[in-house]
């Protein structure tokens, strides 16, 4: 079995995001990038099918500028076999990455991609969704849980209320949910390794995928300070002010 | 005022130029010492050198400061060519080169001015450079209240972050893999740890072995994650920082052993040697320590006593060694010991052992061999750096294989050399620990200034906070850059005196970063719960283990100094 992963390269989960002083968007200039932590998850998991005998390559992906490649050595540090940049500078919004790395598939042929649910930089939630949409495969997202039995791949997904149980075939589209798994940390003679694995690099028109942004971000503005709290001396008080001061009851 | 109008390139060459120009001073002051400690045959005289310590140790501080300098513009330079700055506005790279440079050539001054005689100036050489326009121009541009605050309200919006780190790709990915794991792993049992003085606990222990960290200073052909080719002191660097950003004593401080280790192997082990070693320290099967230090002598390893005398098939030991750090957990000993009776003979009737031993847990052990042979071991209680435990051991009748002299029989009486291969190693791996120590204090007094409300305001709101935290992340940013840049001249087959000198700079550095930092906690920073009180008392170490502060500044960097100094003809009027 062969096992695409798709990484992001996002601000760091460290990191106090600001917006840009003109409202455009988020300041990202000197500003720590890394992996998107379920995009690791990801990874993992891809990694531990692969030493539990399931999958035999794994191929990781990104999209974006060049400094991704640092993305993708980290996969490949965590394990992945050979990376696959699609390289550009222009702004990439959910169904241009879906497209994307539908054109990828089309070339790899996996049998399973693993993304994150999500990215915590626009925190949209739909690439994973949209890519099995377009392939036409089977999809498990918010997976918590994977399991072979026979032919069918078996997903726990965290759903309101409960977890579900999913069983797909194969080739099948599936996003990693928080609890999937608790990435490892690279081992050195990894990250010595990961330096000397294959790396492509496309362009988008390489793969003939128009990336034009559909939607138009009109503003980012930082949200509101939170005022600081009042201590209120009785309960009568403070059911007043939640009424007719919060307006909540 | 002038400085402000000037663009960032103006101000890194006015700095450049006044660096120059004190960088003449100095070499005209190591030009008159090498004079003044020269033999009638020309020859530097140690007894000599010894009567001018303070002045010596000055010229190395000094010169230690201005090389820091050196690096840091460097390091301006090669940071405003890694972001987006506009050219007409200072990068936080930039105003860290300049603050330092500005407070080095102040310090400077202020020695040399203080006793222009004992350097073998006069007052045109102090007015030629030191007290040269120019110089002060610069340095009164750079200082004012105002311009320093500026730089702390800056350091204020940065999340702890000091400055762009500027590492390749897989020395970043070395890096943040272990800020996690000082993060995840060592900082949660590190006050436990520190507070209870218990042994390193094997989460952290296990996990620093898996992850690959005692192959760090080691080749690939012997197991290790080092090209064959060329060594790769900045992984070490960094991962030792990181590591020490969650302790000191539980983790930072688990690779400088089989560093020494490692680099005295490589330098004077046998082929069978290496083989035998090598790979099991790069897996961490195999633990190790160092005894060098002896009750009487310490840095002054050419006096060692410990005694080895020679019995069929191999030699036996006896006598005492101390500050055998991590000496109960490691299962083997690295050990310098007297092989040739004559006490006269100095450095030269040294050689090395390798002592296999059982790991033992606890503060204390004894070792007894089938022979009858007995190691005693007792930790020292210590103030800090804890973890680790210290121990003072006693030899009596130890026996050591013949095939375990370092070297094999050539290696008799080279035991100093490869001693000194060694050390060179734990030095630049020193300057790392103080980095890492550094930016945990640094971190934790950036978010007390913060949250703190003093008078109505939060204190990092008032000036003098935003001073300290300014300097504060401007000497640790630079002692970073300086420690990289001499790892990388290690890389290249360099830097000895350098790494003598980054650790001295560091070192002492620390002490003082980890004290404001303690301050601008103010008593919580005093009660033990802060982690803040535990950096304050593990920098202390800093300045006195591998190469106490005094030894490094007077044997080995000034001495160097001198010893390639120019002459008071090369350096010109």
């Amino acid at each position: 079995m062969k096992i695409l992963v798709a990484v992001k390269r996002v601000v760091d989960y460290n990191v106090k995001v600001r917006a840009k002083a003109d409202g455009t968007g988020v300041e990202t200039a000197n500003v720590k990038m890394s992996m998107n932590p379920f995009d690791e998850i990801a990874v993992e998991e891809a990694v531990r099918l692969q030493e539990a005998g399931k999958a035999k390559e794994i191929v990781a992906v990104s999209l974006g500028v060049a400094a991704c490649q640092d993305t993708i050595r980290t996969a490949l540090a965590m394990g992945a076999d050979r990376g696959v940049l699609v390289e550009t500078d222009a702004e990439l919004q959910p169904l241009a990455v879906a497209k994307l790395l539908k054109a990828v598939a089309d070339q790899e042929k996996p049998d399973l991609i693993i993304l994150g649910k999500q990215a915590i930089d626009d925190d949209a939630n739909q690439t994973g969704q949209m890519l099995a949409a377009l392939l036409g495969w089977a999809q498990g997202t918010f997976a918590s849980k994977l399991e072979f039995v026979a032919d069918a791949l078996n997903v726990t997904r965290e759903v309101d209320g409960g977890l579900e149980t999913v069983a797909l075939k194969l080739p099948a589209v599936i996003t990693a949910d928080l609890r999937l798994n608790e990435p490892r940390f690279v081992k050195l003679p990894n990250i010595m390794k990961a330096k000397k694995k294959p790396l492509a690099v496309l362009k988008p028109t390489d793969l003939g995928v128009d990336v034009t942004p559909r939607l138009v971000t009109l503003k980012v503005q930082e949200p509101p300070k939170r005022q600081a709290g009042v201590k209120v001396d009785s309960v009568t008080t403070l059911v007043d002010k939640l009424h007719n001061e919060a307006h909540v009851i | 005022m002038s400085a402000s109008i000037q663009n960032p390139l103006e101000q890194l060459q006015q700095a450049g130029q006044a660096l120059d120009a004190v960088q003449k001073v100095l070499d005209y002051a190591l030009a008159d010492l090498r004079e003044r400690s020269q033999k009638a045959d020309g020859k530097i005289s140690a007894a000599l050198l010894d009567q001018h310590q303070l002045v010596s140790y000055d010229l190395a501080l000094s010169c230690a400061e201005v090389t820091g300098a050196r690096f840091g513009l460097d390091y301006a330079k090669r940071a405003r060519n890694a972001s987006v700055a506009t050219a007409d506005a200072l990068t936080l790279e930039e105003r860290f080169a300049l603050l330092f440079t500005a407070e080095a050539l102040q310090a400077v001054r202020n020695r040399l001015s203080a006793r222009p005689a004992d350097f073998g100036l006069d007052e045109s050489w102090l007015s030629a450079t030191v007290d040269h326009p120019a110089v002060r121009q610069f340095c009164l541009a750079q200082l004012p209240a105002e311009r320093v605050a500026e730089l702390g309200q800056l350091m204020r919006a940065q999340d702890g972050v000091t400055g762009a780190y500027l590492l390749d790709d897989h020395h970043e990915m070395m890096r943040e893999t272990f800020r996690r794991v000082a993060e995840e792993v060592v900082m949660p049992l590190a006050e436990e740890v520190h507070r209870h003085d218990l042994d390193i606990p094997d989460a952290i222990l296990d996990q620093v072995k898996e992850l690959g960290c005692f192959g760090i200073s080691i080749p690939e052909r012997f197991g290790g994650i080092q090209s064959d080719e060329q060594e790769d002191n900045l992984g070490m660097i960094v991962v030792t920082e990181e590591l020490t950003r969650g302790s000191l004593g539980a983790a930072g401080s688990l690779i400088t052993r089989p560093e020494i280790l490692s680099k005295a192997l490589l330098k004077g082990g046998t082929e069978e040697q290496k083989n035998k070693w090598l790979p099991q320290l790069a897996a961490g099967d195999l633990l190790c320590a160092v005894a060098v230090t002896e009750p009487n002598y310490g840095s002054d390893v050419a006096n060692m006593r410990l005694k080895a005398t020679k019995t069929e098939g191999g030699w036996l030991l006896n006598g005492a060694k101390t500050w055998c750090t991590f000496g109960g957990k490691a299962g083997v000993l690295l050990i310098l010991a007297r092989t040739h009776p004559d006490v006269s003979l100095g450095h030269r009737g040294l050689s090395m052992f390798l002592l296999e031993k059982p790991s033992y847990p606890g503060h204390a052990f004894e070792f007894v061999q089938e022979g009858g042979g007995k190691l005693s071991g007792k930790a020292i209680s210590t103030i800090g750096y804890r973890g680790m435990h210290s121990f003072d051991l006693f030899f009596d009748n130890i026996f050591v294989p013949e095939e375990n002299m370092l070297g094999g029989p050539q290696g008799e009486g080279k035991g100093f050399y490869f001693t000194m291969a060694g050390f060179a190693g734990g030095r630049i791996q020193t300057a790392a620990r103080a980095l890492g120590i550094m930016q945990a204090a640094y971190e934790k007094a950036l978010s007390y200034a913060q949250e703190r409300i003093v008078f109505g305001y939060p204190i990092g709101d008032y000036q003098l906070t935003q001073a300290k935290l300014a300097r504060m992340a401007t000497y640790l940013a630079i002692g970073r850059q300086f420690t990289y840049s001499v790892g990388r001249l290690m890389d290249q087959g360099e830097g000895d005196m350098e790494a003598s000198m980054v650790k001295f700079f560091t070192c002492k550095t620390a002490e003082w970063v980890t004290r404001e930092a303690l301050q601008i906690h103010g008593g919580m920073g005093y009660a033990e719960e802060t982690p803040v009180s535990r950096y304050f008392i593990d920098a202390r170490v800093l300045s006195i283990f591998e190469g106490a502060e005094e030894t490094l500044a007077l044997k080995v960097i000034a001495r160097s100094l001198v010893d390639n100094a120019k002459t008071k003809a090369e350096v010109g009027v």
